[in-house]
This record gives C-alpha cells, structure tokens and sequence, in this order.
C-alpha cells in the first residue's frame, strides 16, 4: 500500500447532535484501500451514528466525506451506494420468500417494466456467488437458507452494486465459530480485491484475528486510531471505558437487609441456563454482559412477561411462578424497561396519566378517579424527582429522554415497588440526567428497595452496584465484589470470554 | 394540553370541528326558512339518536385500538330477533328485550375473545363476524319484514316524555355516561393507555385483553339497544335496517377527531361529529339540495376529517421527536 494513494473513505470533523446528546463530536475516520478497519466503543459512543452518517441513513450536522480522495456529499442510501459504500446491517434486510438472485438484485432486476431477464438474472447472481467462493443455490428462498448464509446474500448484494466500501455492523453478532471462520475467509478475500472494510464487533479475539487497525470512539469522541500490532486487548478496553463519568463513585455504606429476591437454577429454552442470583432490601445489584447474552429474557422473566421452564424464583422469601406483570406488580415488582418509548410510557397521554399507570386502582375511590389525589402524587414527583416539565399535564412524548425516564421511575414509586429492576436504564440519556438515575437508584436502595440494574454499560454497572453479575450466552459466568475484585478489565474479558488479555 | 377536562376555548383551538357545526348551521339558518326553529332541531336530533348512541361505545373500540364493522349487522340481528321472539314467539316485551340484550352481551364477547385468542385484527373478525350475524337475521326473518307489533312497543323509538322524544332520551343517557366513564374512571384512563401503547400497558400491570374485550362487549351491547329501538321506531324487525349504521358510525368517530389507530379521542367530539353528520344531512335536504349528492358531500368531508387528524398527527410527533 503506497503512502501517496488516496483513501479510500476520508471523514473529517464529522458531528452530528440529537435533542439532549451530542453524538458526535468532531471524528475524524478514514480508511485505506483494501484495509479491515474495526470500529469500536462502548453502547452510545456514537458508532452507530458513525455508520448511518457514511452510508447516507442520517444526515450529519458537520464535517465532510470524501470518497477516493474526491469530496463527496451523501445525502440517502442511494448516494452511498453510487459512490460505492455498500452495508450490512445487523438484522437482515432480505425478502424471505423470493430466491437469493432477486434478493441480490432486489430493485434493479434486469430486464424492463414488464419482463425479468431470468437468465442475466442468475448468472449475475452465481458471479458473485463464484467471487464470495460460497455455494449457494441462487434459485433456492433466502427463507431456506442458514443465517451464515443470509449473511453472504447480504455481502453479495452489496457487491452487485460495485461497493468498494463495505460496512459490516457486528456481521458475526448471529453466527457460530465455524460460519464466522467462513465469513473472514470470504472477507479476506475481498480485501485482496482491494475493498475496503469497516468492521464493528464486541468480539475482541474476532478484532484480533481479522483487523489491520482500530479506530476507537468514546461519548462521540475519536480516542485511538492505531494499527492492530499497536493494541493490546488490555489497552483496547481501557480505551473503550475511559474515565469520565465515574471518577466518583456512587456507592453508599452498605447496609443490606432482607433478601428480596432470589433465583434458582432458572432456565429458559433457549436464551437462559442456570441463573443463579439473589438481591437483597438496601442492595444495588448489577447484571452485565454483551448485548445479547440473556439479559432481556432475564429481565422479562422477573417480571412475568415471560414465563422460565426450570428453577425457582423466590420474592421475599416466597415462591412464585410468575405468570403476567399483573401478578409481578402485585408482589412489589417494578420494570424500568429497556426500550422507555416502546415499552414505558404512553407517549400521547400527559405525565400524571402515565404516573398512576401501574396504580390506578389505588387512586381510585368506587370507579372513579381521584383527580386531586392524582394531581398531588403527581406534583410530588415532579419535584422530587426533578422533572423538568411544563406541568404534570404535558405529554410525555414532548419530554426529553432524561425526564421521560423519570417518569418511568417515578410510576413505580408511586406504586410502591420494593423490587426494582432497572434495564439499561440510560441508554440514549445525556450526562447530566444519567448522574440523576443513579443517585436516584442509589437512594432507593437506601430507602430499603432491591435495585437490580441489567445493563450492557459495564462502567455503569460498575459505578453504582454492590455487587456485579456477568452473564455469558444465557448462563453467569462470574460473580463480583464491585468494591474488592473488580476492575473494569476483569469485568469487560469476563463478558467477552477472551482467554489471557491481562 | 389538559387532556381531561378540554375547556371550550381549547376546544376550539384543538377542534376547527366545533367552528365548522357553527358556520354550517349559519349557513343553513340563511338558505332555509326551515332550518332554524325548534321542530326541526328536535328533527335533528330524533334522525341521530338511534344511530348514535353506537357512536358513544365504538369512540372507545376505537380508542382501545380496535375497530368493529359489525355493528350494522347487529343492530338488524337484533330488530329481527325481537321481532321473532314477539310476534312469531308470542314473548312479551321485556324477556324479549332482555334476550336482545343479553345476545348483543354474547356477540362482543365473541369478537373481542376471537380476536385476542385468535390473534386476528379486530377489522377481520368483525368483517367476518357482520356477514355472519347478516345471516342470522336472515334465517330469522326469511328476508321479509316482521311486522304487527302493538303501540306499546312503538313507545321506545316513536313515545315522547314530555316534549322529549323516547330515543332522544337515550341518546342524552348514553353520553352523559359515556362521557363520565372516559373522563373520570380508571376504566376509562386503561381504554386511553392501552390503545395508546399496548405493551407499555401491560408492562404497567393493566390486563390488556380484558379492557379489549370490555369495549367490544359494550359496543354490541348498546348497538343491540340501538337495534331495538331502530324496530320500535320502524314498527317492524328487518334483518338488514341496521347496515347504513356501520360507516355513519365510524364517520361521526372519525369527524370527532378520535385518532383511527387509537390512544386518543373524546365523548365530546364524538357528539359533535354526530351532530355534523345529522345537521349536514338534514340542512343539505332543506336548501334543496339532491339527496344522492349529500352522499357524495358527506364522503368527502369523512376524507376531510381524516386527513386533517392525519396533519395533526403529524405535526404533533413532529415536536415530540
């Protein structure tokens, strides 16, 4: 690779804010001809904006691109394509029931308004097919196919549109050892075509086998940009996690009480195996892991929404089959879910509506709402927990992602839950607001509550719990005291499973 | 925006609708010498009740999320039921209607339970459940009308209690209640969150399947109330009398501003898109115009109406993001 040769992608002083984060701040990236650049950083660091930026899914606010050192501007999918940047995303954008070649050509099928040209069709498709070395029936459904499989269709479409530039967001996220070796072979070989490739994985050892560089983002910011044999999996960690937000630690004098919660042995089909974990009144528990390795199903089970097969889930001491939420709820449960748009909040009724949600019953005298018990509860907790609103009458979709997490809270305090599970509790929320939640689960536990805190934000999880849970593929696979054994480094290999990093 | 209790002038901010009712009975009040007396409000209202009283229910089917075309069959299956139980069943009036009743309990019992076991979108059920309950009616009747019903039956649709017409009455109790249950009971505030946001609802400890079912439970309910009193005012059970009702119901829903895929819309609202629709259709006649044109007029004032709650849509979300 000659110096003097244009890169391939130039990026320069790229930013890009949404209302209350700053997403990017100023990243530079670039990548050579035929160079596998992985990109990483912790959940929010701004790689997925990163990407959409280059492939043209969001417009950015400043910076420019330049493609083959020709400034570029890229304003749709479509404008990214033309200049050559194809992407894979993590769900699979395929028609499961039309064949891999219309799949592949999706669009741009040859031939004109009326007639398909079958032939050119399947013989442009098998071309590709030849280039990827991979065989697969270009007649067959995409729906008949394996994942590694639909993987490769991806690659392949990508490629009938000439991309020089591919964008691979976690492309082994689905797979197992033997198809993600067949995928890098296939990528090595496009590398020798000269194309170029950005990589984003959680997988460390995966970085290490494939990447010629690594580029590193943190809270928007470029924090490295070194060429593998520079990198130690150690150092990439440290980069990742950097230390601003936890220079101060939240925890408190611990003065655990009760055990409020405890599972045994629970397993679900599937996605959970032999959890094993307990919580206690005063505790601040934390579960960590990647994305993906059975947190959701964990948190969906303690809150009845899905039943476990096996095992047994003990609340205050009593044994419980959990069957709905309703049930949960009643024995003092309360889920922060992950997704607080979707699954928190009516966005379109005002905060006092959405406050009694869970309580509804108890503000009720006969069938009727209690409107002045209700506008007080309210009031109550707006101030204390310092919701920043109009009144308790605005809506709760016209909040910022900060105060509509406090809404969220606030339901469960107002329904006077003893067990609070919070699930990635502050994802997409600014700084300020995140200091805010964890203080406020700091003081619940205080105030005697089990706060159980299911995040995929390691340094969360290690700045405000008592004690650290790392889930593995559905099972624990450590346990820590968050104020004697662990570091950061310990926590993030354990969540990995890399073998000797430190 | 205070959501509960809509103060009249936000009303008319919220609502161009309220406007709309006041400059279209001006108009009328001018181009007829008809319009504007008491015989003719009172006309008004008699050529609504009956038809809206579904209107106050299926506002909270519509809300809750769902949809129920049903209605229209229902109100005929049940003017044919009770004329088969009267006349041909030589039943007196109130078992008979106490069977009617009990039967429209059944019938939305049966759509919103096959809907949620099914997992069917209520819009199919209750396409299919209509032709169904056509059927019924049908066989009930042998497709001629029932008639010979005595004048103490007539009271309920054609009576008066005072200067007050029978079905007026209805109409007033229906959305005294129906407004009451919306704005003020917990029942209401779980037909709002659901329809808002159904799995945040059920992550919040509301029995989702439950409130679903209640709307279409109440919605067949008061529609076979509404086929009862559509018989007594008819003097005669006919199978199918009820099949205009299903999209003059859903057009005053959608003219009142409640949002065709749920989580908001008022009692209120709902009223004055009744009212819309009957001053609309009855002024239309006075001022001459052809009675087959004021189809062609209401429909397009239905694509009106739902494509300004569309704007609004849009441009509350626009603000929210």
């Amino acid at each position: 690779m000659a110096p003097t040769e244009a890169p391939a992608v130039e990026m320069r002083g790229i930013s890009k804010s949404y209302p209350g984060t700053r997403a990017l701040n100023g990243v530079d990236f670039s990548l050579r001809p035929g160079e596998i650049k992985a990109l990483l950083g912790e959940n929010g660091a701004g790689k997925s904006t990163l990407i959409k930026i280059l492939s043209g899914a969001e417009p950015k606010d400043e910076g420019t691109i330049a493609i083959s050192g020709e400034s570029v501007r890229i304003h749709s999918p479509q404008d990214a394509r033309r200049h050559g940047v194809g992407v894979i995303y993590q769900e699979f954008t395929l028609v499961p029931d039309l064949t891999v070649a219309e799949n592949i050509y999706l669009g741009r099928l040859p031939g004109g308004e009326l007639k398909v040209h079958w032939k050119d069709l399947f013989s442009g498709a098998e071309d590709l097919m030849v280039r990827l070395q991979a065989c697969i029936d270009v007649r067959r459904p995409v729906s008949s196919l394996s994942l590694a499989d639909q993987q490769l269709v991806e690659i392949a479409k990508a490629l009938s549109t000439n991309a020089r530039i591919l964008i691979m967001d976690e492309p082994t996220a689905a797979l197992s050892k033997g198809e993600t070796d067949i995928l890098f072979g296939v990528i090595r070989r496009l590398k020798e075509d000269g194309v170029s490739i950005v990589f984003v994985s959680h997988r460390l050892e995966e970085i290490f086998d494939i990447a010629d560089s690594v580029a590193i983002l943190r809270d928007g910011n470029k924090v490295a940009d070194e060429p593998i044999t520079a990198v130690t999996p150690k150092s990439l960690v440290d980069l990742m996690i950097g230390r601003s937000l936890f220079d101060q630690l939240y925890h408190r004098d611990k003065a655990a009480g009760r055990e409020l919660l405890r599972l045994d042995r629970l397993g679900k089909e599937g996605c959970l195996e032999d959890i094993s974990l307990y919580c206690r009144a005063g505790e601040v528990v934390g579960i960590t892991g990647l994305v993906g390795a059975g947190q959701t199903p964990l948190a969906r089970c303690l809150f009845g929404v899905e039943r476990f097969d096996s095992g047994e889930l003990r609340v205050d001491g009593k044994s419980l089959r959990l069957h709905s939420p309703v049930q949960a709820i009643r024995e003092g449960i309360g889920l922060i879910p992950e997704d607080r748009r979707r699954q928190g909040l009516v966005l379109g009724l005002p905060i006092r509506n959405n406050l009694v949600l869970a309580a509804l019953d108890a503000v009720s005298r006969f069938l009727r709402v209690d409107a002045r018990k209700e506008e007080a509860l309210a009031a109550e907790h707006i101030r204390a927990l310092r919701i920043k609103a109009v009144g308790s009458g605005q809506r709760a979709g016209s909040l910022s992602g900060g105060n509509q997490q406090k809404v969220v809270i606030a339901k469960w305090l107002v329904n006077k839950s003893k067990i609070l599970i919070f699930h990635e509790p502050t994802r997409g929320i600014d700084v300020g607001a995140k200091e805010e939640i964890y203080r406020m689960m700091q003081d619940l536990a205080s105030g005697g509550a089990a706060v159980l805190l299911i995040s995929s934000d390691i340094q969360e999880v290690l700045g405000v719990s008592d004690r650290i849970y790392v889930m593995r593929k559905g099972r624990i696979a450590a346990e820590l005291d968050a104020r004697k054994t662990a570091k950061e480094e310990l926590l993030m290999l354990a969540a990995v499973g890399a073998q000797g990093g430190c | 925006m205070n959501f509960n209790r809509q103060t009249l002038p936000r009303f008319l901010v919220n609502n161009g609708l309220f406007v709309a009712l006041i400059l279209m009975a001006g108009y009328f009040s001018l181009a007829s010498p008809y319009f504007f007396n008491f015989d003719n409000f009172r006309n008004i209202l008699v050529q609504i009740s009956i038809m809206s009283l579904i209107a106050v229910p299926m506002t909270m089917v519509i809300v809750s999320g769902q949809i129920d075309l049903s209605i229209g069959a229902v109100v005929g299956l049940i003017g044919a039921l009770i004329g088969a139980l009267i006349i041909k069943a030589s039943w007196t009036f109130w078992p008979a209607a106490l069977l009617c009743l009990v039967a429209g309990v059944l019938i939305g019992l049966f759509n919103g339970y096959v809907s949620i076991k099914l997992k069917i979108p209520s819009f199919i059920v209750t396409l299919a459940t209509a032709t169904s309950f056509g059927g019924v009616g049908l066989l009930l009747t042998q497709g001629y009308p029932i008639t010979g019903f005595d004048d103490s039956f007539a009271f309920w649709g054609q009576g008066f209690v005072g200067h007050v017409p029978v079905p007026v009455i209805f109409m007033v109790a229906v959305y005294a209640a129906g407004w009451w249950v919306m704005a003020n009971t917990a029942f209401g505030r779980r037909v709002y969150a659901v329809g808002g946001n159904e799995e945040a609802s059920r992550l919040s400890g509301i029995q989702v399947n439950r409130v679903k079912i209640a709307v279409m439970t109440l919605n067949s309910l008061v529609s076979s109330v509404s086929g009862i009193l559509l018989a007594s005012r008819m003097t005669a059970g006919i199978s199918n009398a009820g099949d205009p009702y299903m999209l003059d119901v859903i057009a005053a829903v959608i003219i009142g501003g409640t949002n065709l895929a749920g989580g908001s819309g008022t009692i209120l609202g709902t009223f004055l898109g009744v009212l819309f629709m009957g001053i609309l259709r009855n002024g239309l006649v006075l001022v001459g115009v052809d009675s087959f044109v004021t189809y062609i007029v209401q429909g397009l004032v239905v694509l009106f109406a739902v494509a300004l709650n569309t704007f609004k849509d849009i441009a509350k979300s626009g603000r929210a993001s």
